[in-house]
């Protein structure tokens, strides 16, 4: 009888308690969510609002999201705001993944039903500018080191047409911030060449068409997974896995509809680590070390 | 007595001759420049072609013959015709319609101009002209003004001899359609039209395009403009809520350097012309609150210069 007694006890204190510690979070009276700020940051946050709500309503916890200033701050913002996730582009999901260990989740399914987003290199069509040669001396718009499609893809392309130094190409280069900053930038003539993630030029161009007639796309990268959730590794395991639930879910109940539409988005799929192979490819050819990445 | 004046008048004629010698006008250019009057932007440039070129100025190797002419046709016919007859090395225009006017006159000398209208002038190429051209997005500014208020009319002020003028209103007439907008032609050949115009026209904002005359008319501050007012040069004193223009630095240190090219001996046909995107996006925040009206945080995060009073 001692023995059951004391094998209980081991038991009790080998998989309960420390289940019980992990779930601390669990008792948690809020979920801080970063996003990155990947389009003019108001209308990001009209977006995500209704989003927030519907999580606070379905899980019983206040879900709260935050915009990181830039995409450069997102690892130290996100350990030092304590984030419990946070709604990643392409490149801050891998650097996330390899150095703070979250997890992938749920990724966005567009409403024309991609998941994945591609890296444009825009000109004005007037400008001249076709190819590699023609980028020569001109000054080029990047969003944010720390972003696949807004720079990893450019400097991989130039890498794979022969220029060594990329940067030293152009005669001027500068960070906007964000994807759409990037695209206004070609268009209103301040640079020459802008690189945005395409889901955010389509949304440009589907709200005001004559962009269509103003700007040429002279390349494209390969489909790389848009926006995905991921949560940090801190996070109670049937927490992650209920807000996992409550997400792929969503779009099976008229609520859930309303919000995802609010999102711009037609449901959430499952996402995970080897969505991001062809990230990683990518960095391979821009000859980035992800673990030594000076993305700031 | 009369052999030591010779021996003297000798002495200084030699003299003269030598100092000449040193001077060596042989390597002496001379760059005949037409700068419209007026016309602040371009007196802007200018200043800071003077300041790209201040070595070559003290060391001597340049020299500058300056033509201000109203901007009309005729004066500016008549500006590249003096200096084409002064024989001067290079002609240094500023803007499209100086540009044009010596392009009329088949110069022998390489004619460099600077602010020229890409679209206008790329039917001139020859082997004897470069410089430095833009092409404003006229759609950009249609739709941040667009975004001020609702805007069902668009007055834009064009002047119809003016080639750059004509083309950005047809511009504008291609792009309004989109916005839902229609464009009402206030066609200004004479700054005194302005005025007139715009007592009759009836629209809910207005675009300069980058007509001289327009531009001079703007200046006029008894004009007292009480509709958001967007220009394609700058113009201060007027007040414009919204401008996208080259920046005059950029366009100067792009013509400072086709300049030393030509001078060190370049051919001018071995210099591509420059159309780099270097606009600025002005937005007068103290003006549109003066108006009612909001320009969003985020259009002001786009702008290279807010001015807030």
């Amino acid at each position: 009888m001692m023995k059951m007694v004391f094998a209980f006890g081991i038991f009790f204190s080998l998989v309960i308690i420390p289940d019980r510690c992990l779930s601390q979070d669990y008792s948690k009276n809020e979920i801080l969510i970063g996003l990155i700020p990947e389009e003019n940051i108001f209308r990001q946050m009209d977006r995500y609002k209704p989003l927030g709500e519907y999580l606070t309503k379905k899980l019983k916890i206040k879900t709260r999201f935050t915009i990181l200033s830039r995409y450069g701050d997102i690892i130290d913002r996100f350990m030092a705001r304590n984030l419990d996730g946070a709604f990643f582009g392409a490149l801050t999901a891998v650097l996330a993944i390899e150095k703070l260990g979250v997890e992938p989740i749920v990724r966005i399914q567009n409403i024309d039903g991609t998941s994945t987003a591609e890296s444009y290199i825009i000109v004005r069509k007037e400008s001249g500018i076709r190819d590699v040669k023609g980028m020569k001396g001109k000054t080029i718009a990047f969003v944010d080191r720390a972003t696949a499609t807004g720079f990893v893809f450019a400097i991989a392309y130039l890498k794979e047409h022969g220029i060594a130094n990329p940067l030293n190409y152009f005669k001027e280069y500068y960070f906007t911030g964000s994807h759409d900053s990037a695209l206004l930038s070609v268009l209103d003539g301040r640079a020459d060449i802008g690189v945005a993630k395409s889901t955010i030029v389509k949304e440009r161009i589907r709200r005001d068409p004559f962009i269509e007639n103003e700007i040429s796309i002279i390349a494209r990268s390969v489909p790389l997974p848009d926006v995905t959730l991921c949560l940090s590794k801190r996070l109670d395991r049937r927490l992650k896995e209920e807000i996992k639930e409550i997400l792929l879910t969503m779009d099976k109940e008229p609520e859930g509809i309303t919000v995802l539409q609010k999102l711009g988005a037609s449901k959430f799929i499952t996402a995970s680590k080897e969505d991001f192979v062809p990230v990683y490819n990518l960095l391979k050819k821009a000859d980035i070390n992800i673990r030594s990445y000076s993305y700031r | 007595m009369r052999f030591s004046k010779s021996f003297l008048i000798c002495l200084i004629f030699s003299f003269i001759l030598l100092f000449v010698d040193i001077g060596d006008s042989s390597h002496k250019k001379t760059i005949g420049i037409i700068l419209p009057a007026d016309i602040p932007y371009y007196e802007e440039i200018h200043g800071y072609v003077l300041k790209k070129l201040e070595e070559d100025i003290a060391s001597g190797t340049i020299d500058f013959i300056i033509q201000k002419p109203y901007p009309d046709p005729i004066a500016f016919s008549n500006a590249a015709r003096k200096l084409i007859a002064l024989n001067v090395d290079i002609i240094l225009t500023y803007g499209t319609e100086a540009t044009l006017a010596v392009i009329r006159e088949k110069p022998s000398q390489p004619v460099l101009y600077v602010a020229g209208y890409s679209p206008v002038l790329e039917r001139y190429r020859s082997e004897n002209i470069t410089g430095v051209e833009f092409k404003t997005p006229i759609s950009s500014i249609t739709r941040y003004l667009n975004t001020l208020k609702e805007i069902k009319t668009l007055g834009v002020v064009y002047n119809p001899v003016e080639a750059d003028s004509v083309y950005q209103l047809n511009e504008t007439m291609k792009c309004c359609p989109y916005f839902k907008i229609r464009v009402i032609k206030i066609p200004v050949k004479r700054t005194s039209d302005l005025k007139n115009l715009l007592n009759e026209t009836n629209v809910d904002a207005l675009m300069f395009t980058t007509s001289n005359i327009a531009n001079i008319a703007l200046s006029d501050t008894q004009l007292n403009i009480k509709l958001p007012v967007a220009t394609l040069l700058p113009r201060k004193e007027a007040k414009p809520i919204i401008s996208l223009y080259p920046s005059p630095r950029k366009q100067a240190e792009k013509a400072a350097s086709i300049i030393q090219k030509v001078l060190k001996g370049k051919k001018v046909s071995e210099i591509p012309r420059d159309l780099s995107a270097d606009m600025e996006l002005i937005f007068n925040l103290a003006e549109a609150y003066k108006m009612n009206l909001r320009i969003s945080v985020d259009l002001l995060t786009e702008a290279t210069e807010v001015i807030y009073k």
